[in-house]
């Protein structure tokens, strides 16, 4: 039978789901492995295929794992008085909190005679947090004269204001009633051995929700919970509208997407940042050979900020960002050097870029020396090589330029840094 | 770009008068077998069945890429690994079945949204995605007086759910170059000559550069379609070994063998082209650490624009880790 195939251009959907499916024979599959080792798009269309595959079965994987705990998989006694055991338990549960918490918490009478309920603000809970956070130096020097590792003083100070804690709440209990008092006497007791600032929480006025407590009104509770929504609905439309704020901000300006992404993720670092770029203090005065390292940058909040538009001779960071793109391939600048007319970049890579345009476009000169040039020095007309410094400054027309590679090698550009030669400093 | 090619339909009836593509009595009987529970409940008659299989097998050869007629085991086997019920569903709900509507929705709907969601990675791409399918998929074009469905473009190979999955994607991907504007592949190639700022005569690379170019596009030219896609795959798209493993049905750590392997060989072949050309060891060496952006090459094009003839299959030519489950043909 002659062979009546024709060409065609991409293989169907049914060919693609069969291949990721294994079910082609084996002159198929060759046949579209040939096709998709020289078609981007149905090699894209095929893994887009295969990820949806891919995490449907993670689904259904997830919900089968749900599934076999539910009661098909238990025992058979287990099924029938499973639920039955379920609502009980639940009810015993939650017949014991409920005795625990009358027992805690109800004193019958309201507020002990004499003792203040100070309204939940978070000035009173700041205030406390001090006292207790005042001496975790003195814990821990407390703990290492006890012998006590740093790992084990960070417990036993954690295990101590959780119970400074807990008897600050037995504080609240403490009342008239004989009950209150029995149950507090033994606390009180060893009081002695708490630390001192848990006495000091003691001696604060009580922090006392008075919704929380049974028997406060109704409406009080309630007007409490309207405020926390209100507060919480404020809180989260304010980062909503900054992150927004932020992102058109930034867009506008042409940042970068991942600088999009995290002035969107914080906008209160992004604004911060921003705005300490634009204070950033006076530059070194005009002349000096600044350093270009990472330490001459300016220091925000103990974070270098640093971008394209960051001068590298130690200037004023300008109010607005200078047009000024990075460099190919996005690698960091190592050293810049500005001769006559133009700017001459080298790139933590060892890559080397010219300007003409005071670096809103770079070219790639192609590499004329050996090893990975590390270091971009001007060599002023008359003068012996400088010690091994990067440098950025202005020249003057007929200064050259020095290359240095990780061999300490040198090579020497009188033309611009377009062509190099090797270069022997004189002696 | 090499073309994919399959044998195409000529039409239904073509096909029945053609005897050499007539099903062998075994493939017969396994139909039979399977109509009552396939398609009968779809209101499908047996006929109607023996035909959609026979149109199938028509376009595909029985899977047979060589020119020989199929045997009966190769048809046996090529009926047996079609997803029957779902060729059948497909089928009834292209003429429009409500009964076979209803099952299509209640076991598809969701797989339809959830595989739109999960290639567009947005809700809202997604949901105009899956609608515009689904609306194609209930045939609501008609082209002379007939329900065109995409659902008579589907043949059983895969399983149905697969194919909406790749349906979906070439949909995504067509409609996403379409707005991404790509440039042709002469000026997008990712390894090629410097930033080209404005136009200013760029200097020569120097000789050695050039060798080693030459030696690279040669050595890549050679390889074989499995090597070519896993290179693609990795170094062009961007893949990952796992999602790689997970399209040709093996385990990521093979693929990541493979690909050192491969690596490694073109490493050394290369080296072994450049010492062939005059080059002392040293100076390969050196040159084998040079700059990649240096290379006036255009990978991408070397790797999908090779123009290659159909070469035979032959025995073992697949990468020993990479023969996943394929049925022999």
């Amino acid at each position: 039978m002659a062979d009546e195939r024709r060409w065609e251009s991409h293989p169907e959907a049914d060919q693609l789901a069969a291949f990721v499916e294994q079910s082609l024979t084996r002159g198929e599959r060759a046949e579209l492995v040939e096709h998709l080792s020289g078609c981007a798009r149905c090699r894209e269309a095929l893994f887009l295929a295969q990820e949806a595959t891919q995490q449907e079965a993670a689904q259904q994987t997830a919900a089968g794992a749900r599934l076999a705990i539910s009661a098909g998989r238990l025992p058979h006694w287990l099924r029938l008085t499973g639920p039955v055991a379920a609502y009980g338990s639940a009810l015993l549960a939650l017949g014991v909190v409920s005795v625990f918490w009358y027992a805690r918490v109800n004193t019958g009478a309201g507020p002990s005679p004499g003792r203040e309920q100070a309204v939940v603000t978070p000035e009173p809970r700041n205030a406390a947090a001090p006292a207790m956070t005042a001496n975790p130096e003195r814990a821990r020097q407390d703990s290492e004269k006890r012998g006590a590792t740093p790992s084990s003083a960070a417990q036993m100070e954690k295990g101590k204001k959780s119970e400074a804690v807990f008897r600050a709440s037995l504080a609240l209990a403490a009342s008239s009633e004989p009950s209150a008092a029995a149950s507090a006497q033994p606390a009180r007791a060893t009081e002695a051995a708490v630390q001192p600032e848990a006495n000091a929480i003691l001696a604060q006025p009580p922090v006392v929700l008075p919704a929380m407590r049974m028997g406060a009104p109704p409406d009080a509770r309630e007007r409490q919970r309207e405020q926390q929504r209100i507060a919480h609905a404020r809180l989260q439309a304010q980062s909503e509208a900054e992150a927004r704020l932020t992102e058109e901000r930034y867009a506008a300006g042409g940042e970068s997407s991942s600088q999009v992404k995290t002035a969107a993720a914080f906008p209160a670092v992004a604004i911060q940042a921003k705005q300490d770029r634009s204070q950033a203090p006076a530059a070194a005065p005009a002349g000096e050979a600044a350093s270009g390292s990472f330490d001459a940058m300016p220091r925000v909040n103990g974070v270098t900020w640093k971008g394209a538009s960051e001068p590298m001779d130690g200037g004023a960071a300008p109010a607005e960002p200078a047009a000024t793109s990075p460099l190919p391939a996005g690698a960091p600048v190592a050293g810049t050097v500005d001769l006559e007319g133009r700017r001459v970049a080298l790139d933590t890579r060892g890559a080397l870029f010219v300007s003409l345009d005071n670096g809103a476009h770079w070219r790639r000169i192609p590499k004329q020396w050996k090893g990975k040039a590390t270091a971009l020095m001007l060599l002023p007309e008359g003068k012996a090589a400088p010690a091994a410094a990067p440098a950025q400054a202005r020249t003057a027309a007929g200064d050259s330029l020095l290359l240095w590679n990780d061999k300490n090698l040198a090579w020497k550009s009188t033309d611009g840094a377009e062509t190099w030669t090797p270069f022997t400093p004189r002696r | 770009m090499a073309g994919f090619r399959f044998s195409r339909s000529k039409g239904p009836e073509s096909e029945l008068t053609d005897a050499a593509l007539s099903l062998c009595a075994p493939v017969r009987a396994l139909l039979r077998q399977r109509w009552p529970g396939v398609a009968e409940g779809l209101g499908l008659t047996f006929e109607e069945m023996e035909r959609a299989v026979l149109e199938v097998a028509a376009r595909y050869r029985f899977g047979c890429t060589h020119a020989n007629q199929p045997t009966e085991a190769e048809q046996l086997a090529f009926v047996n690994a079609l997803h029957l019920e779902e060729l059948m569903l497909a089928r009834a709900c292209a003429a429009g079945e409500a009964a076979a509507w209803e099952t299509f929705l209640t076991r598809y709907r969701e797989t339809l949204y959830q595989a739109a969601y999960a290639i567009t990675r947005q809700d809202a791409l997604g949901r105009e995605l899956a609608d515009s399918l689904y609306a194609e998929l209930y045939g609501l074009r008609e082209k002379e007086g007939q329900r065109q469905s995409p659902l008579l473009r589907y043949h059983g190979r895969g399983s149905l759910a697969g194919w909406l999955r790749s349906v979906l994607a070439q949909r995504f991907v067509d409609r996403h170059r379409a707005t991404r504007r790509e440039e042709p592949l002469e000026e997008n190639a990712e390894l090629a000559a410097p930033e080209q700022g404005w136009n200013q005569p760029q200097p020569a690379p120097p000789e050695a550069l050039t060798r080693l170019g030459r030696a690279v596009e040669q050595e890549l030219s050679g390889l074989d379609r499995e090597q070519r896609f896993l290179l693609a795959s990795y170094y062009l798209d961007g893949r990952t070994l796992k999602q790689i493993a997970g399209v040709l049905g093996v385990h990521e750590s093979t693929v990541s063998r493979t690909l050192g392997r491969l690596t490694a060989a073109l490493r050394r072949q290369i080296a072994g082209s450049l010492r062939r050309s005059g080059l002392s060891r040293r100076e390969v060496e050196e040159l084998l650490e040079a700059d990649v952006r240096d290379l006036e090459i255009q990978l991408k094009k070397i790797l999908q624009e090779q123009e290659r003839s159909a070469f035979p299959l032959q025995q073992g030519q697949l990468l020993p880790a990479m023969e996943g489950g394929g049925i022999d043909g």
